[in-house]
């Protein structure tokens, strides 16, 4: 690619640059006050990227402009490089540490978030869709400028850009003394730069005349300059502003955006993110953020809206089912969990070093989640060692400098689409493994998780104590009591307020009987402390349906919604969980020594959580990877019909395009980006004045003595051709169609003339296409492409008509 | 309906009262008369080339003469001559019968060089000399020189830079059976031509040259025009090509033809129609394909059908 510019315009070499370093750092400014408007308009949070990327485009472009490179070249440089800068600077907002290809899937899932609420006309609620356009904007922006600063010579092109972005910034953010501030800025920059340029014009001719200038007089000019420029925006910001004017100028501009109102209403459905910006975008906004305590509550009924998918890799066949934990407490009292002595700390994914209490789990296991909604907190199943994103830890002491994560704030919080990796360790734990735990509780877990508020009387201990008169171990202690609870109290989504004066757990076991998932967990918790079992309250959210089970199995009705994903056999590599929000669950969590903390399910609209007998059992279900469900459910004497009570599939009511992470989005994606590639190289073509792609990949071709395939010519020339030829080679192509050549030398009206003896029913068609051919083509006048256009088809539909009748008369 | 067509047709209805069955000889005659050109009749005798003439003139309403040339005719005897009056005591300038409006030069190539170069200088200048005194010549001024193309005895060849000068060469040809029975018809009790009124004015003429001016040529004509001239220098069994001047006769002729047709532009089926009588006489067969007994009528038709038209088959790049 060599400097076709350059030698074009010998005006350009005899000059090289009309700038030097003074204007380029004007420039500099210049769009950095842009992006210093930007970032002061606090519209999104991270707009202080646009700060950085209009250095960098200024920079670039000014590069680019020294550059040999043709305008194509620069443009393809300056977008690869923008690409690039861009989405580093987006990459960057989601924390440190975090790995790359990791940015870049979250950044990607953001995207199609963003997309979809577009296409479904909802309200986008994140940024990034907004800051990346901004970003491109500036990017594009201080480029060209660059580029202009070194490549062209007028002036208007390097300022305008940068003046029209502040100028409208201000329209849609007036802050009265900001918005001044910069744009006074801005002009002033414009005003200096001018004269900088004038001054370096002047000084071209003065060298061309031989005038020497010392260099003290170009020091004085520079000084003159600066001193004009300021003077005049002083004196333009204290002339009294005719107000008047300004409020009809206001009612001319409503006069003129009426008509676009409902255009403008889908628009503000794309940039929704920065009207509930300032609150939303912050932590404050994020759902799914535990605090260090819970009430108990009264129950909200939940949507089935998705809050994650969860992909798990498919290595723990036997694995009871998932709890997605999003933290857990010990201390309670009065219908209110807490946390007792939480450190937090600030862990980095490169960095995640902190001691961890560890327990026999030989499975480790990366879990992949994509949020659906914004999180704050990040779920994990039982024992998480790592998370990909920076996240405030909250972290138990355990014992030496050991600790137990208690909860994991991503900070900053995570955006609809985006992705976190947890690791986790995991065990396949057999009911015999869990007897013969033994009750050798360390110190730590003593000390924190036997805690019983004195309101929580002798009754409930008492009660404990009759329903585990008949089990020895822990675990037997703790499982009839889930099964009283299960047996004894009913489900309800929402309960009555107890009464003030008594305890809520002990109200729910002995008088209303009635409760949610909250109540089932406090009240196994509460029992099992009292028989010196240590026991904590886990929240979070419940497995949810796995993707395999809704494609696979029919729907059997029933009203709850759990699926039995215990022991499940599949065939894939990886499970993929969909996790809605009636999912949220609480639950009781036991500790067992050497096995640390195990879950239980007393709440009752929940399957039974069943685990394998013993080791032979493991081994069985895994040998027995085809089996079907009935097998192993007589093997776990799970009942049938409650099995197929609760199993429940919610219908997939999402239309086609309603996942975002369908294959239509990538797909689309695609599509967007060679929609715009096309948009881009039709703009390149209008203002550049490049021919067609066809003829550029001919000429390339010839250029290099490679015969033109024939088709590319053909290409070539159509599309060289003007609406009106197009709409003309309809009558030789009819001709060819029905088989008859033409001399070259025929012209147009000695082929309409012959194929209206061959079409003589559509001859006044031809031969007003013909009329209108000529006109244009030999006459000079106007051409009626739309009427030729209906023409030319018409004459094309009677040719295929003929044809075919010819082919049926032929053979008959 | 513009008034070049209207006035053309008037010319050649009247015309063809007297001259039957010969429409489209008579349209390159009168085509020649709105180009203000001067037109080569080539044709064996008895065709009727003396009645088209007058016709013409009648029709007009213009002086007409007829000038019988022979190898001892002198140029004073085409332009003119000044006698000495001897009662005034001073040269008088007698006309020749050149001076008149439409003239008959027959057998051009029977006179003398000089005699024909005499005829082809009022041709081109539109004014004769006689001692040393300019006379301007009577407009419209049209010559209609005949040609036998059989007898070559004593005859003196026009050269080819004379030839040159005539706008178009138009052949009559003998009528077919009908027609001819017409003409006996026709000429049963007196002549038709001394029924022949005029039908058209001499200022309409002159008007409708001027208005002929107007009409467009689109440069994809302009282009196509130029290759087939260009065509003629470059084919194999020509041995002199078409000058500019032929370029510019299709041009002229072009227009005269669409403003009779009717149109404001001219089409490339305009100048695939005038390319013979506007080219014919104006190439030279090379002596080999002379040999072959090659027609220039034959190439001109072979060259027509090469040079592709711009805009008519778009995928094939003009020559």
């Amino acid at each position: 690619m060599s400097s076709i510019e350059s030698q074009v315009t010998p005006k350009t070499l005899s000059h090289p640059y009309r700038w030097d370093w003074i204007a380029a750092i004007l420039l500099i400014g210049m769009m950095q006050s842009l992006g210093g408007r930007l970032t002061a308009t606090e519209w999104v949070n991270n707009i202080e990227i646009t700060l950085i990327l209009s250095f960098w485009g200024c920079v670039a472009g000014l590069v680019l402009g020294i550059s040999n490179f043709s305008s194509l070249g620069v443009l393809f440089f300056s977008s690869v490089y923008g690409l690039f800068t861009i989405s580093r600077q987006l990459g960057l907002i989601l924390g440190s540490g975090i790995e790359w290809a990791e940015r870049l899937v979250s950044l990607w899932g953001r995207y199609k978030v963003s997309i979809h609420a577009i296409i479904n006309q909802e309200s986008v609620t994140d940024p990034l869709l907004f800051l990346t356009i901004v970003s491109m904007i500036v990017w594009v922006v201080s480029v060209y400028t660059g580029v202009a600063l070194v490549r062209q010579r007028r002036v208007w092109r390097v300022v305008l850009p940068g003046a029209i972005g502040i100028m409208v910034i201000n329209t849609y953010s007036y802050q009265d003394d900001i918005s001044a501030r910069f744009l006074a800025f801005y002009i002033f920059l414009i005003l200096f730069l001018v004269a900088r340029l004038y001054y370096l014009d002047r000084r071209e001719d003065w060298q061309q005349m031989r005038i020497s200038v010392p260099f003290h007089i170009s020091f004085d000019l520079l000084i003159g300059a600066v001193l004009t420029s300021a003077l005049l925006v002083i004196v333009a910001w204290n002339t009294p502003t005719a107000v008047k004017e300004f409020t009809s100028a206001e009612e001319t501009w409503d006069r003129i955006i009426t008509p676009f109102k409902s255009a403008t209403d889908r628009l503000d459905n794309v940039f929704a993110a920065l009207k509930s910006s300032v609150g939303f975008v912050r932590v404050g906004g994020v759902k799914g953020y535990y605090g260090d305590d819970i009430q108990l509550g009264l129950g909200i009924p939940q949507t089935d809206d998705l809050i994650f998918t969860i992909e798990v890799p498919n290595i723990l066949t036997t694995e009871p089912r998932y709890y997605w934990r999003a933290r857990y407490y010990d201390s309670y009292q009065d219908g209110r969990w807490t946390n007792a002595k939480i450190k937090t700390q600030m862990m980095r994914p490169d960095e995640f070093d902190i001691s961890l209490t560890t327990y026999n789990a030989p499975w480790e296991a990366n879990i992949k989640v994509t949020t659906h909604i914004p999180l704050s907190t990040l779920y994990a199943p039982s024992q998480p060692n790592w998370v990909s994103r920076p996240v405030e830890l909250e972290v138990n002491p355990t014992q030496d400098d050991f600790f137990e994560i208690v909860a994991m704030h991503a900070t900053p919080p995570l955006m609809v689409g985006e992705v976190y990796e947890v690791q986790v360790s995991r065990s396949d734990i057999t009911i015999k493994d869990l007897r013969e735990a033994g009750v050798n509780y360390p110190v730590w877990v003593t000390n924190k998780y036997l805690q019983i508020p004195e309101s929580v009387g002798e009754r409930t201990k008492i009660l404990a104590e009759q329903i585990t008169s008949n089990a020895d171990t822990p675990f037997d202690k703790a499982t009839a009591i889930t099964e009283y609870l299960r047996d004894h109290i009913e489900y309800l989504d929402t309960v009555s307020e107890p009464p003030e004066d008594v305890e809520p757990i002990e109200w729910m076991l002995f008088d209303s009987q009635q409760g949610f998932c909250n109540y089932y967990a406090t009240a196994e918790v509460m029992m099992l402390r009292s028989l010196g079992i240590p026991a904590r309250f886990s929240v979070g959210y419940s497995q949810g349906e796995t993707s395999l089970e809704s494609a696979e199995r029919p729907a059997l009705g029933g009203n709850i919604g759990e699926i039995p994903g215990d022991f499940m056999e599949t065939t894939g590599d990886k499970i993929v969980y969909f996790v809605r929000a009636n999912n949220l669950h609480s639950w009781p969590e036991v500790f067992f020594p050497a096995y640390g903390w195990i879950e239980f399910e007393p709440t009752a609209n929940q399957r039974p959580l069943l685990r394998p007998l013993d080791d032979e059992d493991l081994d069985l279900s895994s040998a027995d990877s085809e089996g079907q469900g009935a097998s192993t459910d007589d093997r776990f004497g799970l009942d049938d019909q409650l099995f197929e009570s609760e199993f429940n599939i919610p219908e997939d009511t999402d239309s086609f395009i309603g996942r975002p992470d369908s294959p239509i989005y990538s797909f689309g994606a695609f599509i967007v980006v060679i929609g715009l590639a096309a948009v881009l190289w039709w703009g390149m073509r209008k203002v550049r004045g490049l021919p067609p792609i066809s003829i550029m990949i001919e000429k390339k071709l010839q250029k290099s003595d490679i015969p033109a395939p024939y088709l590319l010519q053909k290409w070539a020339r159509w599309s060289s051709l003007s609406a009106m030829e197009r709409a003309y080679h309809s009558i030789n192509r009819s001709l060819m169609f029905l088989g008859e050549t033409q001399e070259p030398a025929a012209s147009p009206s000695m082929r309409a003339k012959s194929l209206a003896s061959q079409l003589p029913s559509s001859s006044d068609v031809i031969l007003e296409l013909l009329m209108e051919y000529q006109n244009w083509l030999y006459g000079g006048q106007l051409a009626n492409v739309r009427l030729s256009r209906k023409l030319a088809r018409s004459i094309e539909k009677q040719a295929i008509l003929e044809k075919i009748r010819r082919i049926f008369s032929r053979s008959t | 309906m513009s008034t070049v067509q209207e006035f053309s047709n008037l010319l050649i209805d009247n015309i063809e009262k007297v001259i039957i069955g010969k429409r489209s000889s008579v349209r390159l005659i009168v085509m020649g008369l709105l180009s203000k050109g001067h037109i080569l009749i080539e044709d064996v005798p008895g065709v009727g080339k003396t009645m088209l003439a007058r016709s013409l003139a009648r029709s007009l309403k213009c002086s007409f003469n007829r000038l019988q040339f022979t190898p001892d005719m002198l140029p004073s005897d085409v332009t003119g001559v000044s006698i000495f009056n001897q009662i005034t005591r001073e040269f008088e300038f007698r006309p020749g019968p050149v001076m008149s409006q439409i003239v008959l030069a027959d057998e051009i190539n029977r006179a003398t060089p000089k005699t024909q170069s005499a005829l082809l200088e009022a041709m081109q200048e539109g004014q004769v000399t006689v001692d040393g005194i300019t006379h301007k010549l009577p407009s419209p001024f049209m010559i209609m020189a005949t040609q036998n193309p059989i007898e070559y005895e004593g005859t003196f060849p026009l050269p080819e830079a004379q030839l040159d000068r005539f706008l178009l060469r138009v052949t009559l040809g003998y009528p077919g059976k009908r027609d001819e029975v017409r003409v006996l018809d026709s000429q049963d009790h007196h002549h038709p031509l001394n029924d022949l009124g005029s039908v058209v004015s001499v200022d309409e003429l002159l008007q409708v040259q001027e208005e002929v001016k107007s009409i467009y040529v689109a440069p994809a004509v302009k282009d196509y025009i130029v290759d087939i001239v260009r065509q003629t220098r470059i084919h194999q069994d020509v041995y002199l090509g078409g000058s500019p001047r032929s370029s510019l006769t299709l041009f002229q002729v072009g227009k005269v033809r669409a403003a009779m047709e009717g149109r404001e532009y001219v089409l490339p089926d305009d100048i695939k129609a005038i390319v013979e009588p506007a080219l014919v006489h104006r190439i030279i067969i090379s002596p080999a394909a002379r040999l072959r007994d090659l027609k220039p009528e034959r190439v001109l038709e072979e060259i027509l059908g090469q040079v592709p038209v711009p805009g008519g088959d778009l995928f094939k790049k003009a020559v």
